[in-house]
């Protein structure tokens, strides 16, 4: 017989005390882009939204006089309010009242149970940050090919056809370097069509280069392009609950720009190339992103290139074909890179993973921050039985988005091929 | 010209290249593959020991704290580990917030 019925609130207040710490120092160096990128620089949070100031333009009130007797310019530099709300990122474990009673016959089912899911939602909560900072908020995942059977649909990576209209432009795989089942996994519980309508729970999956396919429970409606998403436990929040990432703030589109419209000032605009066709990575069409984007940078603002692994091998052999010398550099310990020498210095080419397939993304690391409420960490609670169930629930949170205060100083090309 | 190369580049190309070595150029891009690839596997799949060891601790003790005792944490691991345990952490912040400091040009005593 256990030696008491609950004994969860000196578990949890042990966890918070001696793993959270830990935890929240961890996930930000386990996250390649936060690593990097400056917090709550120039934010401010008000209810539930973050807001930046930014300068738009020039100072009007600065002209020279046609002679001394002329009128002075009444004028001031402008500025806008850029805002992007809060997205709730969120990871649970249960361990069922089962599990833990069974761990009075010394089998240490709650000790491996908890120890296991400590960690693996430690880890995988830092790699669903690193997809969301590169993508645009809209949360599209994969796009549906079609039914393959009730309750099966076959995924490909998003194209132009994609049927959510507010999503930054896609063009299709261009290296193949993402394979569309890549951020899905078991459990997970899918929206398909417009704002997720239909919805299934992942039970298998089965991952090809160009098409992969998912098995959902129920008989969810699938049609071709339709976009797949990730949804909560309610089922709702396709589209609207993740972070504006880099394909948003650096889209090639004209909607607005963390509630601002992207016309209210040139610096909103992104420097990009390579929208109208597919397109082999060249280093001229490189430097001159990258030299639009310095016109918009500050003295001493870091540039780095993040690119997949097709671009990244290419852009390789291309410095070798040209017979150039290749540099090793290195963004932060561990994570090296190639040097790109263009007009202004050197700046770092380096591999990521998670960049969308055909992107070479500019990015100046100081004109982004990572709003926060609040560090992330467990939520407070004391007895957390779930409701209804005989589970205890433990519940990480991080309420926060990603915010570009300079798109322009930023850029991309796309469709770039091998 | 190699077929790589797109014309637009062609104002890149090295005539004669002086200590140029094109195996040299693919060992560094190898390298810093290989480099890279570790170091992501190592933020998907590993944790640093010491946040290993902390998560050990504590689902040993909500082993023990929900069948076999009452005991709070402190005085289940006892005082000199758990004050290691918080104590560490606090230092290290401490630590950090003083670097950051000195960095800023912060160099005040306050106490």
């Amino acid at each position: 017989m256990a030696a008491t019925a609950f004994g969860i609130a000196d578990f949890d207040a042990a966890l918070k005390e001696v793993v959270q710490p830990y935890i929240q120092d961890n996930i930000p160096s386990q996250t390649k882009l936060l690593q990097v990128i400056k917090k709550n620089d120039n934010v401010e949070f008000f209810n539930d939204g973050f807001f930046a100031p930014v300068r738009s333009n020039r100072h009007g009130g600065v002209v020279n006089l046609a002679n001394d007797k002329a009128k002075l310019r009444t004028g001031s530099a402008p500025t806008i309010r850029l805002n992007v709300s809060q997205k709730i990122l969120t990871g649970t474990f249960d361990i069922s009242d089962v599990v833990k009673k069974s761990s009075a016959n010394d089998k240490g089912a709650v000790e491996s149970a908890m120890t296991f899911q400590m960690k693996t939602l430690k880890t995988d909560f830092a790699k669903n940050i690193n997809r969301q900072y590169h993508s645009d908020g809209y949360g599209v995942i994969a796009e549906a090919a079609g039914s393959v059977g009730a309750g099966t649909l076959s995924v490909v990576y998003p194209t132009a056809s994609v049927d959510d209209g507010r999503v930054t432009p896609y063009y299709s795989a261009v290296n193949y370097d993402i394979k569309p089942t890549k951020y899905f996994a078991v459990g997970q519980a899918i929206g398909i069509g417009t704002a997720g309508a239909d919805v299934g729970t992942i039970t298998a999956i089965t991952g090809g280069t160009a098409q992969g396919t998912l098995v959902v429970t129920g008989a969810p409606a699938i049609v071709a392009n339709d976009s797949v998403y990730l949804v909560d436990g309610d089922e709702t929040g396709a589209g609207t609950s993740e972070i504006q990432g880099i394909r948003l703030a650096l889209s090639e589109g004209t909607a607005d720009y963390a509630g601002t419209a992207r016309t209210a000032s040139e610096v909103l605009s992104p420097q990009f190339a390579g929208t109208a066709s597919n397109a082999a990575l060249s280093i001229n069409d490189m430097e001159i992103v990258y030299m639009s984007a310095v016109e918009f940078a500050q003295e001493g603002d870091r540039y780095a290139w993040f690119m997949n692994k097709s671009l990244y091998t290419k852009y390789g052999d291309l410095l070798t074909a040209l017979r150039r010398t290749i540099n090793k550099t290195e963004l932060v310990s561990g994570w090296s890179g190639l040097a790109f020498e263009a007009g202004q210095g050197e700046v770092g080419v380096f591999l990521d993973f998670d960049t969308p397939d055909g992107d070479a993304v500019l990015l100046n690391l100081d004109t982004w921050t990572v709003c926060q409420v609040a560090e992330m960490g467990f939520v407070e609670d004391s007895a957390p039985r779930r409701s209804d169930y005989i589970t205890f629930q433990k519940v990480f949170s991080w309420y926060t988005n990603l915010l570009c205060v300079a798109p322009a100083a930023n850029g991309r090309l796309v469709r770039r091929t091998r | 010209m190699s077929a790589v190369i797109q014309p637009q580049d062609a104002k890149y190309f090295v005539d004669n290249p002086k200590d140029f070595n094109p195996q040299r150029n693919k060992t560094i891009v190898e390298e810093t593959v290989k480099e890279t690839t570790a170091f992501f596997e190592k933020l998907e799949g590993a944790l640093d020991n010491e946040a290993m060891d902390r998560i050990d601790i504590v689902g040993t003790y909500g082993r023990y704290r929900f069948n076999r005792g009452h005991k709070k944490f402190r005085d289940y691991v006892g005082r000199e580990l758990y004050e290691k345990l918080i104590g560490e952490k606090i230092l290290s912040k401490i630590r950090t917030l003083g670097a950051a400091d000195r960095l800023a040009g912060k160099t005040k005593i306050l106490l």
